[in-house]
């Protein structure tokens, strides 16, 4: 509640949302963004004194380490991949329990890094889908057959890799980390999978077609009813098809280690013997998953909706069909960059709605990335790096998706995340001792921490924090101050 | 309801119609000849051929080295050492499963359904996430067979050192002029097999196969032979590559051996 009422006053006064942001505070959302980081107060400066450097430092920041890191958290809002637990299990490996966490946001982040990699080299999104390597970090090349193709690692650890056991090469499509996540049965036979490629690649959720049954037979064979039923039809005349291109990912014993960290080629034609058809995409015949790769780049949903849902993760929330001539110019401005997602970025950050002023609130990763940046804070507990995991962390508590039980970021202020919100601040308050934030003038932290001016007012009510916790200890003054802004909503918000 | 349908109906097209285009790829150049595919298959086959009764028995005579208490069962593994225990002579089990054997004078059933791993004490590794069995009718003097999954077993030398497989097989009547049908897919080491509705039918044939025999080449893509007594057209993706001889016999007279009770 107090959250609620904070945030209704945050800046002083009501915000209008139709607005845009003032520079320095659209600065500030926008190193949020891609670098995970506030702007510098040399930074916001610049961009006061001449707000047009904005776009400089768009271009300056997408070429950063940290716009590659924190674009592989982004993601996992959408691809849901960064998820707490998988069919195998650290100790298949005989890993110790405190190599758990890394070992499931290995496995997890495969297709994320090889995503994130695309685009940071500014490659084209096609290669997301055609690529002829994966990512992996020591931890995969050790478990899964691999072999890494690159000389030095890089970015964290990951480096290029390709996999050992003669299966294709398409992108996303062929690496484990994805179908780990995106698991299939001996009946499911990949069909939940491409409804999840369809829903991450093509904006087009299966499960949100509306199916009418009412006329179906109750007691035909459900193998059957899926090739003859039309109700069944609507959605598995296409979905059957391309579920026949992952037959060599099909596993038919559960939890089996052998099973899941292997390609099966073997299973690659047994399509229509199990599915009842042959492998096809929206009736174009095609062969296995690097066919069905190339298909996905001629679909013209494939592009689309790339931009749709790069869109959606930048301006927080779901486009809607006012945002269609933006999204049209969008479009137009991804084909006319040979679809890197860089341009992409750069002119979403230009738009009307990027730039807006309604206010968005910190998703957990960005909290975590910003106060480890401020003050060196990693907030873990057993190895467990606590705003990045479920359920001993608290991920989905701080607003975040688990991949799992929560699937879409919280966009709306909650119990819970305040209660992150506050401890969070009170950590980075405590750690934040021979930084910068404890020497800055008070003027200058609210600048450097909110990205806007303080009021005589602010000043003054910080003032008297500060003077009245130093009154009690005076080691504690600066940090109350320091704790007082980072959990106000200028603060969380951006 | 109407004004917006309209709308839509006018709307300029963005380009994005959800339709999927209908440029295909180019075909692609087959990396392999008939001779090729001949060789390529009598090379995966010269460790034998899939053989859920080998697999058992090698199951039970790696079995016999626990004990009481690890993994506590000669035929099972329980889900009490399901992330593994080690006997005193340093063998170790780990997972889950579930052996069977019912021999009758109407009906046998031997079964082995599991993922687990047994580690000797040199260290070679013995795994398995498969389903198999072997099912016989006295009275139909029929057998089928069946094997789902991976085997690997570090120091072994023939396809039960690294196979995967879906595979299914019947043999009637069962004796050696029964006609043998196999049906699915196998992969022994790195290289990989396809059967689909392939009979060994003396009496047609002799010993050579009939019906239509896939091979996966080094460029990851199907060379596909549809055999009559043994030879057969080569196609691969649709381009006609000549004719082939594949010679199956082999691959029948390992299966007759082990299935014939």
């Amino acid at each position: 509640m107090t959250l609620l009422i904070l945030w209704a006053c945050a800046g002083g006064e009501p915000q209008d949302d139709s607005t845009a942001l003032e520079a320095p505070r659209l600065l500030r959302r926008i190193s949020l963004d891609l670098r995970g980081t506030l702007p510098s107060v040399d930074e916001l400066d610049a961009v006061e004194k001449d707000p047009e450097r904005v776009s400089e430092y768009v271009d300056l920041w997408l070429e950063t380490e940290a716009f590659e890191e924190n674009l592989v958290a982004r993601l996992g809002e959408r691809w849901h991949t960064r998820v707490d637990v998988f069919p195998v299990e650290y100790q298949d490996y005989a890993m110790a329990p405190e190599e758990e966490y890394g070992f499931e946001r290995s496995v997890g982040e495969e297709p994320l890094r090889l995503v994130a990699r695309i685009v940071a080299e500014d490659r084209s999104w096609d290669e997301v889908v055609t690529a002829d390597h994966t990512l992996a970090n020591q931890t995969l090349l050790d478990i899964w057959p691999l072999e890494s193709v690159s000389d030095s690692p890089s970015g964290g650890g990951w480096t290029k890799a390709r996999y050992t056991d003669h299966r294709p090469a398409a992108g996303v499509l062929t690496t484990n980390g994805l179908w780990w996540r995106y698991d299939t049965t001996v009946s499911n036979l990949n069909r939940g999978r491409v409804a999840a490629v369809s829903r991450i690649l093509l904006c087009d959720d299966y499960l949100a077609r509306p199916v009418s049954f009412a006329a179906r037979d109750p007691d035909a064979d459900p193998s059957y009813a899926v090739l003859e039923d039309p109700a069944c039809q609507s959605c598995h005349a296409s979905m059957d098809p391309a579920a026949a291109a992952l037959m060599g990912f099909w596993w038919v014993v559960l939890y089996s280690e052998p099973e899941f960290a292997n390609y099966h080629p073997e299973r690659e034609r047994l399509g229509e013997t199990y599915l009842g058809v042959t492998p096809a995409w929206h009736g174009e015949p095609i062969g296995g998953p690097e066919d069905l790769g190339l298909a996905i780049t001629r679909d013209p949903r494939f592009h689309a909706c790339a931009v749709s849902a790069m869109a959606e993760s930048y301006w927080r929330r779901t486009p809607s069909w006012d945002d269609e001539p933006e999204l049209s110019a969008l479009r137009d401005a991804f084909g006319g960059a040979d679809h890197r997602i860089k341009p992409l970025i750069a002119a979403l950050m230009e738009g009307e709605s990027y730039r807006q002023a309604d206010p968005r609130l910190m998703p957990p990763f960005q909290l975590e990335s910003v106060v480890r940046d401020l003050v060196g804070l990693e907030w873990t507990e057993d190895g467990v790096r606590m705003l990045d995991a479920d359920p001993s962390g608290v991920r989905v508590l701080a607003g975040g998706v688990d991949g799992d039980a929560v699937v879409t970021p919280q966009s709306q202020p909650g119990l819970t995340r305040t209660l992150v919100f506050k401890r969070v601040a009170e950590m980075a308050a405590a750690s934040a001792s021979d930084t910068d934030l404890e020497s800055a003038e008070l003027s200058e932290l609210v600048w450097w921490l909110h990205g806007r001016r303080p009021t005589s007012e602010e000043l003054e009510a910080l003032d008297a924090l500060e003077s009245a916790a130093s009154a009690i200890d005076p080691q504690e003054g600066r940090a109350a101050v320091i704790a007082a802004l980072l959990r106000d909503p200028a603060f969380v918000t951006y | 309801m109407h004004a917006w349908v309209l709308l839509l109906a006018c709307a300029e097209p963005t380009g994005d119609s959800g339709v999927p285009t209908s440029e295909a790829p180019e075909p692609p150049t087959p990396e392999l000849d008939a001779d090729d595919v001949a060789a390529g298959v009598e090379a995966l086959l010269a460790g034998g051929f899939i053989d859920p009764n080998a697999l058992m028995d090698g199951y039970l005579e790696r079995m016999s080295h626990g004990d009481e208490d690890c993994p506590g069962d000669p035929e099972q593994i329980t889900d009490t050492v399901v992330y593994g225990c080690e006997t005193s002579d340093g063998w170790y089990y780990m997972g889950v499963a579930e052996y069977q054997d019912t021999q009758t004078p109407y009906y046998g059933y031997r079964e082995l359904g599991g993922d687990f791993l047994i580690r000797d004490p040199q260290g070679d590794e013995f795994e398995v996430g498969a389903g198999m069995s072997i099912s016989t009718e006295h009275g139909k003097e029929e057998v089928s067979m069946i094997f789902m999954g991976t085997v690997v077993w570090q120091g072994r030398e023939d396809w039960l050192a690294s196979a995967s497989a879906i595979l299914e097989g019947q043999l009637r009547p069962y004796d050696d002029q029964g006609v043998l049908e196999l049906d699915g897919g196998v992969r022994i080491g790195s290289r990989v097999l396809d059967l689909e509705g392939v009979t060994w039918d003396p009496a047609a044939c002799g010993d050579q196969a009939s019906g239509v025999v896939g091979f996966r080449g080094p460029d990851q893509r199907w060379y596909v032979a549809d055999l009559e007594c043994g030879c057969g057209p080569l196609d691969f993706e649709g381009q006609h590559l000549g004719e082939v001889c594949i010679d199956l016999s082999g691959l029948a007279s390992d299966v007759r051996g082990s299935l014939i009770p």
